[in-house]
């Protein structure tokens, strides 16, 4: 497997996990909702932001290529280090989000925000070494 | 999980855990391993056409674009519930929302981005949009069933005016060409090229937002019974 097809991988897996806990949490289910037992617990907003972020990822894997794919996947990566940063401080972000993120979000947003920073990277520096 | 006592909770929360880093582990070892030697064979399949880095000026296009059409979603969304506060005055957020999402489409339609017309036609336009919602939060309508009463400050028309502004700022630098002066380094380039997705990604995120809080009614701040009863304006 190769850098821009670990980037891709990377992005499509995260678009589809992200895209399917935006869905669930519409459905209010035990793994992703507002209820108290919930595992990932979220409102509605906070599902748009996890839906809309998913198609940014699927844009991301199937949208582009090459070098621009992976300075996506870094710019996603940096968005998530936006995102977790912004919930970590403030876990209602500021009162936008009627219920507070939990554990599980903070690890979500946190290994979205690694793990599309450092595929983005590495793909990156393979792509200078075939530069130079 | 229905029927789960805080333990089997906490051990769910313990697997996602567990699943999350396994996995985002895995993918990094293989880029790890698949990231080849400084002297060696490259292993990045990069196509020598297409996918290269855009330069700083498209980048700073795709941004711009972005820009103008949250404000224009936010514009659009807001007329509906506009309409029944202050009648055919809220035809304004309809002629925003067309010239903001017009000016997307005339953005995007050049191969160098907009011409020096049309990015003059946006700074314009964008910032007369802006100036409307300043007399609205200071002075308040001229007309209307809220004549003379200022409006509060709500996250909606917020986040359209921080695009209005942001979009402003960037049609200065393209038009002083000050995108070409930085596009002379690598570095530049590659972090305009990154930095589209974060700045795009969080517009389309305030834009779903905003949309949210308008179709909640908490586009001032407060439900739309509270709204209805205090006043309204054109932006």
């Amino acid at each position: 497997m190769s850098n821009t097809n670990t980037a891709m991988g990377w992005a499509t897996l995260a678009g589809i996990v992200l895209v399917a806990a935006g869905l669930l949490g519409f459905l209010n289910t035990s793994i992703v909702g507002s209820a108290d037992n919930a595992l990932v617990r979220t409102d509605n907003i906070h599902n748009i932001v996890h839906l809309v972020t998913g198609l940014v990822a699927l844009y991301i894997a199937f949208g582009l290529k090459g070098e621009q794919q992976v300075n996506a996947v870094i710019g996603f990566g940096i968005l998530y280090v936006i995102i977790f940063v912004a919930v970590l401080v403030s876990p209602t972000l500021f009162g936008i989000f009627s219920v507070a993120a939990n554990a599980p979000i903070h690890l979500i947003h946190a290994a979205v925000a690694v793990v599309s920073l450092a595929v983005g990277y590495m793909a990156r520096s393979t792509a200078s070494a075939m530069a130079r | 999980m229905p029927g789960l006592g805080h333990g089997g909770h906490d051990s769910v929360m313990l697997i996602a855990a567990a699943v999350l880093v396994i996995g985002g582990a895995i993918f990094i070892a293989i880029s790890f391993r698949t990231r080849p030697a400084r002297s060696g064979p490259a292993a990045f399949d990069v196509p020598k056409t297409g996918g290269s880095s855009p330069s700083v000026r498209r980048s700073l296009v795709q941004i711009m674009a972005g820009l103008s059409a949250g404000a224009a979603v936010i514009h659009l969304v807001a007329a509906p519930h506009h309409y029944g506060e202050i009648g055919d005055l809220a035809a304004g957020f309809l002629v925003a929302a067309a010239f903001q999402a017009g000016w997307t489409v005339a953005c995007l339609s050049g191969p160098s981005g907009p011409s020096r017309r049309v990015m003059a036609i946006g700074v314009v336009g964008n910032l007369a949009i802006v100036l409307a919602w300043l007399y609205t939060r200071t002075i308040g309508l001229p007309i209307g069933p809220f004549a003379g009463s200022a409006e509060p400050v709500g996250f909606p028309d917020g986040a359209s005016v921080v695009f209005e502004l942001l979009l402003v700022v960037a049609l200065v630098i393209r038009w002083r060409d000050l995108d070409l002066v930085v596009s002379r380094r690598a570095f530049a380039r590659t972090a305009a090229s990154i930095a589209v997705v974060p700045f795009v990604s969080l517009v389309i995120v305030l834009t779903s937002l905003a949309t949210v809080a308008v179709a909640s009614g908490l586009d001032h701040g407060a439900p739309s019974g509270v709204v209805s009863s205090g006043h309204a304006s054109i932006h």
